[in-house]
């Protein structure tokens, strides 16, 4: 039963997979046009006032983020797994 | 007094205390017992002061009840329970004694209204933990607690040191709220030892380095008890701290940076424990009446759905034989339903609408945005951002999914770790949807209305848009074998400093002393030992054999003791305190 919902989970994503993508592009271009009628009560940090703020930045601190820590911190601060406990 | 107050740790104590005499295997119903009676000890007793003991002339609470102990009491209760019932398949007495004795001192802490009983139940805390860890019986677990143990008995000292030099001032050891503008030097070191257990950054090292070695039920309880107690005991006595509003802001941040480069899921899950307390610091330091809420708030929503991560990646880790990202994926075919109720805990701790990390979040930004704390308030919402990045895309997408197919072998998962994960997830979908469960149990009156239209467009906004970031980043953000240096190489370097500051010293002196003994001590002596042996064959000989016998004897006796291991020693030292503090307490009763 297990291992047949499973299987029923992963199809559905991996045969659909172009239906899902469009789907997500719709949701968010519903989002950010829903934002055009639905304001904060008061702009609390000036930029905010403006539709689709917070899109990007969510997008943004995501790029920004995965960038500068996997590409330029991590390379100083990574170790082997096992050499950093025996020291 | 005490008919109105059952103190919630005494049946966790009473259970640790039988469970090494019990044959058998029906012992293990008895799990569900203690965390039962301690819910409806939470759920019926009445405010006020209770358990009231006079120790050598120290007034002592065993039972400070009001709305702020009892909301953590309650969620602890629950949390016990589902933590047991997560652990009850297995079999070795010492992790239930371990967890038994870890809930206890969580419960004490708590409900305690004195100092002394802070430290006592603080300690307990401690100790039991680090069992918890060595309990997984590896040499890597067997490590990471020795540092563990370490840190806690450092921090444990400084609340010692604290406790002590303010009772000197004060003559008083009540655990009440300290006016920010008024604290002195031991209220900054009563609150140095209570950070170390906040994993407040740079003192957080320790959590990250220990939970993801502890056994995978030991890590479910720890992740709820020890930053929590820790975060009940800030907003007991350092409530509008400045310097906590900037702490918590910087855990928040920090954990989630950490997070986003980390391969081991519950080494992801750790740092989001960092992040996550640091919102509550943060709620603490800025210290209105919403912030306090808020942070109680989601103490208490943060202890349901990090249970729950934990318990799914405890569900890897227990199948695949490892909770490592780049050994994991594909694994959605074979184990559906971890990944659903994983995912409820992922949700939830993201802040998506209808689960309980929304209502609980959301409130401490909005209160940081109502004191115009606005750097703190968009601080807030990019670990909020990473949250979602780390926990809800990053950690299921490489363990379920990104590789094709799993053909690894994995271990069935006993039943009893799914019952306890679906109750975690319905209290989590349940809380989103009825906020009012949560908020009338807060300690200040609740005006926050958690769903309006604005407020779930823009958390939509914000996650929806990190899905698409991650979309773009999910080559770059591939998760890979190694482990990320972080304070806890600092503070190694100062250990090995210190001890090299010592050692090298003493190495150089013996060095010294080795070369003098050779020149002229063991003439000397062969010279004596000759006119001795002379002495000794005549006379001595039959005195001293039967002295011998006793000293072999005895030292037997002590070689047995002395095993050498410190989980031993740690043992044996709890067991004499005890003996000592009743002999003490007897002795001054009686009045000598």
């Amino acid at each position: 039963m297990r291992r047949l919902f499973g299987e029923k989970l992963d199809n559905t994503r991996k045969q659909n997979i172009k239906a899902w993508k469009t789907g997500f592009w719709i949701f968010l271009g519903l989002l950010v046009g829903a934002n055009f009628f639905i304001h904060p009560h008061h702009a609390e940090f000036g930029l905010d006032a403006h539709p689709g703020f917070w899109a990007a930045f969510g997008l943004l601190v995501t790029v920004v983020m995965v960038f500068v820590m996997k590409k330029i911190i991590q390379p100083m601060l990574v170790r082997p797994e096992e050499k950093i406990d025996v020291e | 007094m005490w008919s109105d107050f059952i103190h919630p740790s005494w049946a966790f104590i009473t259970l640790a205390l039988i469970l090494p005499f019990l044959k058998g295997t029906w012992w293990r119903a008895l799990l569900l017992v203690p965390p039962v009676v301690a819910l409806i000890a939470v759920i019926s007793m009445s405010h006020g002061s209770h358990g009231l003991v006079n120790y050598l002339g120290i007034d002592l609470v065993m039972g400070r009840v009001d709305k702020l102990s009892v909301v953590f009491g309650h969620v602890f209760a629950i949390q016990a329970l589902v933590g047991m019932i997560y652990a009850f398949h297995v079999k070795d007495r010492a992790h239930h004694m371990a967890a038994c004795l870890y809930v206890a001192g969580a419960f004490g802490c708590v409900f305690a209204g004195d100092y002394l009983t802070l430290f006592i139940f603080w300690e307990l805390m401690s100790v039991a933990s680090t069992f918890l860890v060595w309990l997984n019986r590896s040499p890597v677990s067997t490590r990471a607690g020795f540092r563990y143990f370490l840190f806690h008995t450092i921090g444990g000292l400084f609340l010692l040191a604290g406790l002590l030099l303010r009772y000197k001032a004060l003559g008083s050891m009540a655990f009440d709220p300290i006016a920010p503008d008024g604290a002195r030097i031991y209220d900054y070191l009563i609150l140095i030892g209570f950070c170390v257990n906040a994993a407040v950054v740079p003192l957080h090292a320790w959590l990250p380095d220990t939970y993801p070695e502890a056994t995978i039920p030991g890590a479910v309880f720890m992740c709820a008890f020890t930053t929590k107690t820790a975060v009940y005991v800030l907003a007991r006595a350092f409530a509008g701290f400045e310097v906590l509003a900037i702490a918590g802001t910087a855990m928040a941040v920090y954990g989630v940076l950490y997070a986003s480069i980390e391969n081991n899921a519950r080494r992801i899950l750790s740092y989001h424990i960092v992040s996550q307390v640091g919102y509550m610091v943060a709620g603490i330091g800025i210290g209105t009446a919403m912030t306090i809420n808020g942070a109680v708030a989601h103490a208490y929503a943060h202890i349901l759905y990090k249970g729950l991560l934990f318990m799914g990646a405890g569900c890897l880790l227990h199948a695949a034989g490892t909770a490592h990202l780049d050994k994991l994926g594909g694994l959605v075919r074979r184990l559906p339903w971890v990944m659903i109720l994983y995912m409820v805990g992922a949700v939830s701790i993201s802040g998506v609408p209808f689960f309980n990390g929304f209502i609980s979040k959301t409130m401490t930004i909005h209160g940081a945005v109502e004191d115009h704390r606005r750097i703190i308030a968009l601080l807030l919402e990019v670990a909020a951002v990473g949250t979602f990045l780390s926990v809800g895309i990053k950690l299921p997408y490489f363990a379920f999914w990104s590789k094709a197919e799993n053909t690894m072998d994995l271990k069935p998962i006993p039943k009893n770790m799914y019952i306890a994960m679906a109750i975690a997830a319905g209290l989590c979908l349940m809380q989103g949807l009825y906020p009012q469960m949560l908020y009338r149990l807060l300690p200040n009156p609740v005006h926050y209305v958690p769903y309006d239209a604005w407020k779930l467009l823009q958390a939509s906004l914000l996650l929806a848009f990190t899905g698409l970031g991650f979309f773009f980043m999910r080559k770059v953000i591939q998760p890979h074998a190694g482990r990320n240096l972080d304070f806890d190489a600092l503070y190694r370097l100062v250990g090995k400093a210190l001890t090299g500051s010592f050692t090298r010293p003493l190495a150089a002196v013996d060095n010294v002393w080795t070369n003098v003994y050779r020149l002229v001590g063991v003439k000397v002596l062969m010279t004596t030992a000759r006119g001795a042996s002379v002495f000794d064959r005549k006379g001595i000989d039959t005195v001293v054999d039967g002295t011998a016998y006793t000293v072999r004897g005895f030292g037997r006796f002590s070689s047995r003791l002395q095993t050498g291991r410190l989980q031993d020693y740690l043992a044996w030292t709890i067991i004499i305190a005890l003996v000592l503090f009743a002999v003490v307490w007897a002795v001054a009763d009686l009045g000598y």
